[in-house]
């Protein structure tokens, strides 16, 4: 190292440019866009200006045709996220909490984990066409990996100790295995549930990209078949906060269980 | 940058200087360390002594660069030291986690020694003796995690011997090898000193290898730490593990020092006066 | 293995053994079997499926559809985990750069990758390149995010000891810093590789005619429903392949690191 200063910043200076830094980050981000479009640094056929891609952005969310395609991608999305859970978590709970039926289960499990959730889209497609009923299909089936997996995992690792203790007490197996199995999966099945919404918001765009269901993923192939390229970055910069947006809540709903039964 | 050199005019290799060190926690502020002086002088073997919690891998560190005292300063040769220091080893009190578990136990000591450019078949040669002289031969090519605790204490050891510093800096380096290593480890690090002019301060919870090593004895105060006594001891070179310590004056320093360690609240101005006496 | 087996375990491995393998065959059977009763053209009998996959996929099929497939994936996955990597350690070494760049990357990392393929067919056009970019670019962030925070996370124990003993330079970033990096790294490779399949196949089936993804969707819409279900067995066998290829490199690899026992016996989880 050239140099080995061991001085650290002030604690406050160093909060105030932790928040300062990413407002900065994204200022100079934005204005470098602009400024490159502008002066033809990156041709308009590349990258139009940040304005107009914003400009239409804003339009966009005046035109009642979009707030139609966001619809139905939230809908789709929110029903396959909750069929997921409604599949996944039961169907965790019960083959994990038995090594008899985790060792049935074992080796189709292994096996399809790794397998892209899309690989069943062409079948879906032909027995249930290009419909709600489709993404939620195809959704719930992709989703549901993470989820069944995470909530396997939970599941399997509670503490033997505090299941020994419990049945020490006396405790019935209704009790045990939700005060005692579920209450220390929580926190697993949450960070499961974060990755199967990101999970199912990716797998709700292929379906609209692919199968041509109507949503957010349609519009984007609308305006590219349009070769309208400010209509395709405007409706990419939205999927992309809708996937931060996402992503934030999931996150806050994880660090909620973890903190809650932190130490269960 | 400082480099350990040679003393120059009245300053001595190392100085703390009115040393303090407060945490800041989440928690809270946490005053580990308050005032503490010091001098070693080149050649010497000066040892740490304090209670556990007293803040010793705090001064230790204070005094190998890596952190800087919230108050109060390190001189080496008398210029003040702002990061680690060329020419300064440290054995770190938690070795295992200061070994690579990819090197091998060769690799481990040889890598700071290529940093500084030693030649591979030199670097590699320098690690062979060293690892030697901590006993562990043929051990070169294993991996730190199929070693033994002792073990790999002893590897970071010869990590810190093979890279020949003037200044070695040592945390409780003798704490898990059984006692019959023990007395090996301490009577291989004495003789380094004349071998390689060097200087050494150690930290250690056990005043019998204080007494036996050191030329003198830094005690410490219970956090937040100052020195209590500064205690030396005239016992002659050299040491030896049986003669050193049947010698009665053996016995009678180690009581002393006990005592100083074990006082629970040590009277301000008593600590200044004996600090004074044993200059 | 040399550990002595009881001789009253080797019925209770055998049946242990019987007892997974039961539902993988009961599956298989019980497709096959009612497949053949029902005749529905939708789900095709076992021997037909294999027939479509052996004339699909193998000979010009290869060389046509399945060996530009796997070139392309290979080549989006190797440029994104480089470009990633070395974006990684330069943002690991700039704690301002990081934080100021944090909000751009996180934006970049929850956008689904599929989102950019209208994007990309715009700006490259349809052909390899585009699909190259898109793996590249699903690749890139969470390698970049992976690696910025394996760095960062590094026991800071090991900072001392550079520190310490001069270990500086191009040596502490590849004897001390990437090693203790290797497991967030290692675990966003893996990460990565599924996603770069699952990009690989929808960008074959948005903007392609060749490729195992692009085949499949045709097979479908043209209803040749053997080939459609050889193709779905192929990208099934794909993810599981190279899924276990991995494994197998990064056990490996860590095996060589000294981060994994000599010698271990068993899978884990
Ligand atoms: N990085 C840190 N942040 C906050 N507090 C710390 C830190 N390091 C040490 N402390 C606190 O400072 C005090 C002194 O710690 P230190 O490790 O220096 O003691 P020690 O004398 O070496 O103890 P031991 O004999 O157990 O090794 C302790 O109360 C410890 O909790
Ligand atoms: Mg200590």
């Amino acid at each position: 190292m050239a140099t080995q200063t061991i001085a650290r910043p002030a604690p406050a200076r160093a909060a105030r440019s932790a928040r300062l830094l990413p407002v900065a980050g994204v200022t100079a981000f934005a204005l470098l866009w602009e400024v490159a479009a502008r002066t033809g640094v990156l041709p308009a056929s590349v990258v139009p200006p940040l304005s107009g891609t914003a400009v239409r952005l804003g339009t966009l969310l005046t035109e009642p045709a979009f707030w139609a395609a966001a619809a139905d991608t939230t809908l789709a999305w929110a029903a396959g996220l909750a069929a997921s859970v409604l599949l996944a978590v039961p169907a965790g709970i019960l083959i994990g909490t038995s090594e008899r039926a985790y060792r049935f289960f074992r080796v189709p499990i292994e096996a399809l984990r790794p397998v892209p959730p899309i690989v069943v889209l062409p079948l879906a497609l032909l027995l249930i066409g290009g419909g709600l009923e489709f993404k939620v299909v195809l959704i719930a089936q992709g989703a549901a990996w993470p989820l069944l997996m995470q909530t396997l995992y939970g599941v399997r690792t509670t503490e033997p100790l505090l299941l020994e203790t419990a049945r020490a007490y006396r405790l019935d197996a209704p009790r045990r295995l939700v005060l005692i199995r579920l209450a220390s999966a929580a926190p697993l099945v949450a960070t499961g549930l974060r990755l199967a919404a990101a999970t199912a918001f990716g797998v709700c765009l292929v379906t609209e990209l692919v199968g041509g269901a109507s949503g957010i993923g349609a519009l984007l192939v609308l305006a590219q078949s349009g070769d309208d390229l400010v209509g395709v970055y405007a409706v990419t910069l939205l999927a992309g906060l809708a996937g931060l947006g996402i992503a934030a809540l999931f996150g806050w709903v994880e660090r909620l269980v973890g903190a809650r039964l932190a130490g269960a | 940058m400082t480099a350990v050199s040679a003393p120059t005019g009245q300053w001595p290799l190392l100085r703390a200087e009115t040393l303090a060190k407060t945490y800041h926690t989440p928690a809270g502020a946490h005053e580990a360390v308050r005032d503490v002086t010091f001098d070693v002088h080149a050649g010497e073997v000066v040892s740490i002594v304090g209670p556990s919690g007293a803040g010793k891998t705090t001064l230790l560190r204070i005094l190998a660069g890596l952190l800087a005292p919230t108050s109060g300063r390190v001189l080496l040769s008398g210029v003040p030291v702002e990061g680690p220091p060329q020419g300064a080893a440290l054995v770190f009190q938690d070795y295992s986690r200061s070994l690579l578990p990819w090197l091998s136990v060769l690799g481990n000591v040889t890598l700071p020694l290529r940093s500084a450019r030693v030649p591979r078949a030199e670097a590699a040669d320098r690690a062979r003796q060293a690892l030697a002289s901590v006993g562990l031969e043929g051990k070169e090519k294993l991996r730190p995690r199929e070693l033994s605790g002792g073990m790999q204490q002893r590897v970071s050891i010869a990590r810190a011997l093979a890279y020949q510093p003037r200044l070695l800096l040592m945390d409780e380096p003798f704490a898990s090898v059984d006692a019959q290593t023990r007395m090996d480890l301490e009577d291989l690090v004495l003789p380094l000193r004349e071998q390689y002019g060097m200087t050494i301060v150690t930290v250690t919870h056990d005043i019998d290898e204080a007494v036996y090593l050191s030329d003198r004895v830094v005690v410490l105060s219970p956090p937040p730490s100052t020195v209590s006594a500064v205690v030396d001891i005239p016992l002659p070179a050299p040491r030896s593990q049986t003669a050193t310590k049947e010698d009665p004056r053996f016995g009678r320093l180690r009581h002393r020092v006990l005592d100083l360690v074990r006082r629970p609240e040590p009277a301000a101005p008593a600590t200044t006066q004996e600090r004074i006496l044993n200059r | 293995m040399s550990v002595p087996v009881s001789l009253g375990a080797v019925p209770r491995r055998l049946g242990a053994f019987a007892w997974q393998a039961v539902l993988p065959v009961a599956l298989v059977l019980g497709y096959q079997v009612a497949a053949s009763a029902a005749r529905n053209p939708f789900f095709p009998a076992l021997p037909d499926i294999w027939q479509a996959f052996v004339t699909s996929w193998t000979g010009p099929g290869f060389t046509r559809d399945v060996a530009p497939s796997l070139i392309d994936l290979f080549a989006g996955y190797v440029l994104g985990v480089a470009s990633g990597l070395a974006g990684g350690i330069v943002l690991g070494r700039a704690p301002r750069v990081r934080a100021a760049l944090n909000p751009l990357v996180s934006f970049a990392l929850t956008l689904p990758p599929v989102a950019l393929l209208p994007l990309f067919l715009m700006l490259l056009g349809i052909g390899p390149q585009m699909q190259i970019g898109v793996i590249a670019f699903s690749v890139f962030f969470t390698l970049l995010i992976n690696t910025t925070e394996g760095l960062r996370s590094a026991d800071p124990a090991l900072g001392d000891l550079s520190a310490v003993y001069r270990i500086g330079g191009l040596r502490r970033l590849l004897v001390v810093q990437l090693p203790a990096a290797a497991p967030y790294i290692l675990a966003a490779m893996r990460t990565c590789l599924s996603t770069a399949v699952l990009v690989m196949v929808v960008s074959e089936m948005v903007g392609a005619s060749q490729g195992i993804g692009a085949q499949t969707l045709l097979a479908q819409q043209s209803f040749a429903y053997e080939q459609m279900w050889a193709g779905m067995l192929l990208l099934a066998v794909l993810g599981c392949l190279l899924n276990a290829l991995f494994t197998l490199a990064e056990r490996a690899v860590l095996r060589r690191a000294g981060l994994l026992p000599a010698t271990s016996t068993g899978a884990r989880p």
